[in-house]
């Protein structure tokens, strides 16, 4: 008797797990939605794993046990099976130029670090020199453009590369580092949309965590760390 | 041994199955499509530098494998160590290591800086992570070869008067040549194969820093096909190197 409850007894104390899949640069917010979650959910862990927002959206496509998936662009949901019902935008972020003190200047940067173009944080800065090329002249966006060393996967990386010394500038978000950010006309809209994804072994859980994230406390720890809150 | 048991015959069937089965899998799911311009760069980059590293391991690290094969030596154990390291290293570390080393505020970068060598981001960069992480690969086997030549070889060439120069290249080299070159070809597909020092150290730039590696990682996340594709290429060239060097041995043997 005593052997078939002991191990009944341990399977229904278990932990259950909540995987969030978050990009790299919602690290330090989502810890504080965790520990808050964790705090309100006893029994339940939630395990965070942080990358490239492209790297997280091909490892749920082949069949990572995401419950839940924040991206930093809405394009890295394509081919995502998630219900449609639970996605929302929970943050915004800007853009900022670190080792230079304005956008034009950027050109005369030898070494540019950025993300690379498929990441979300370099698609955006693709959009915000284009933006800035137009007003700025061909010649203005050639020479930025030859100046780029190297192109990361993941934001990030960018940061560690320019904190290391190897970048003259690099271009991150606000929320990454403090820097100077790209002039309003140059600024790229960037959402963060929160999806629960349809194979999610954890749904019901999934669905309170977007709800706490999207909750005055959720709102507190991204507002925290500098993101913008719809 | 001529014929093994049945029982190592089995016993080795798992391992032969873990190594053919990715390979079959490539061959059967890859899409064979005509390579892009990016793909193409990457092809070469990794062409450039991972020959440019082999002739490299080739030069410095012969004198290195007869400097270990030498019987006494004060510090052998630590050069041993030292030799090992690279293939024992994570290759992220391995990149991180080297960017603190030679990096522009590296130990040994920041001088290299004030005289106009800034190694970070460049194709030399990528060459030596290649270096570092194949080197082993090179210098040990060779050393295990010098070490297996008979040592009154040495004492008959002094004897007819030969100096320490014919003695190697009159000598030792051609007997070790069949090592040589296999070691060689290790050192080199490791070298073409190598992906998270160059990553970390030289970064990633199409046509400049792009390795092939690099590009089907970076493939992988925005579309599998074009990584699988990619992979198959890399497969080709490696299979297309290493079946000519066999292909040169087996004509030195005949």
């Amino acid at each position: 008797m005593v052997t078939v409850l002991a191990p009944l007894a341990l399977l229904l104390s278990a932990p259950r797990t909540l995987e969030v899949y978050a990009a790299v640069s919602l690290r330090e917010a989502f810890r504080g939605v965790a520990r808050a979650f964790e705090r309100t959910h006893p029994g339940v862990a939630v395990r965070l794993t942080f990358s490239g927002s492209q790297t997280l959206a091909a490892q749920i496509q082949n069949g990572a046990p995401a419950d839940v998936f924040a991206s930093a662009a809405p394009k890295n949901l394509r081919n995502l099976a998630y219900d449609p019902s639970s996605r929302r935008v929970f943050a915004t972020n800007r853009l900022v130029l670190l080792g230079k003190k304005d956008l034009r200047s950027l050109a005369s940067a030898r070494r540019i670090v950025l993300a690379a173009p498929f990441v979300p944080a370099g698609g955006y800065t693709g959009q915000a020199l284009t933006q800035a090329g137009k007003r700025f002249g061909a010649t203005w966006l050639a020479s930025v453009r030859s100046h780029i060393v190297s192109q990361e996967n993941d934001v990030r990386t960018v940061l560690a590369k320019f904190r290391l010394g190897e970048a003259d500038a690099a271009i991150v978000y606000a929320t990454d580092a403090k820097g100077t950010p790209l002039p309003r006309p140059f600024q790229p809209r960037i959402e963060y949309p929160v999806v629960r994804l349809t194979e999610a072994p954890e749904p019901s859980l999934a669905k309170e965590f977007i709800g706490l994230l999207l909750s005055p406390v959720g709102k507190r720890c991204l507002k925290a760390r500098g993101f913008g809150v719809p | 041994m001529r014929r093994g048991s049945l029982g190592a015959i089995l016993l080795a069937v798992p391992l032969i199955l873990l190594l053919v089965l990715p390979i079959v899998a490539l061959l059967l799911r890859a899409p064979i499509a005509a390579p892009s311009g990016d793909a193409l760069e990457a092809v070469w980059v990794s062409l450039r530098t991972s020959t440019l590293a082999a002739a490299a391991i080739l030069l410095f690290g012969t004198p290195l494998a007869l400097l270990l094969a030498r019987r006494h030596l004060p510090a052998k154990g630590v050069l041993e160590v030292l030799v090992i390291l690279p293939a024992v290293l994570p290759p992220a570390a391995a990149g991180l290591a080297l960017l603190l080393a030679l990096g522009r505020r590296g130990v040994f970068g920041e001088p290299l800086q004030g005289l106009g060598i800034a190694l970070p981001f460049t194709a030399s960069a990528v060459v030596l992570a290649q270096m570092y992480v194949a080197a082993p690969f090179f210098v040990r086997p060779l050393a295990s070869a010098f070490r297996a030549l008979p040592a009154d070889l040495e004492e008959a060439a002094l004897i007819d008067g030969a100096g320490a120069s014919a003695l190697f290249w009159r000598i030792a080299l051609p007997l070790v040549r069949r090592p040589l070159i296999a070691a060689l070809t290790l050192a080199w597909a490791r070298a073409l194969g190598e992906f998270g020092a160059t990553a970390l150290f030289a970064g990633s730039r199409v046509g400049v820093t792009q390795t092939l590696p690099l590009a089907v990682y970076l493939g992988f996340e925005t579309d599998i096909d074009v990584a699988a594709s990619l992979s198959l290429l890399l497969l080709a060239v490696a299979v297309a190197v290493i079946g000519a060097t066999l292909l040169l041995q087996r004509r030195e043997e005949a």
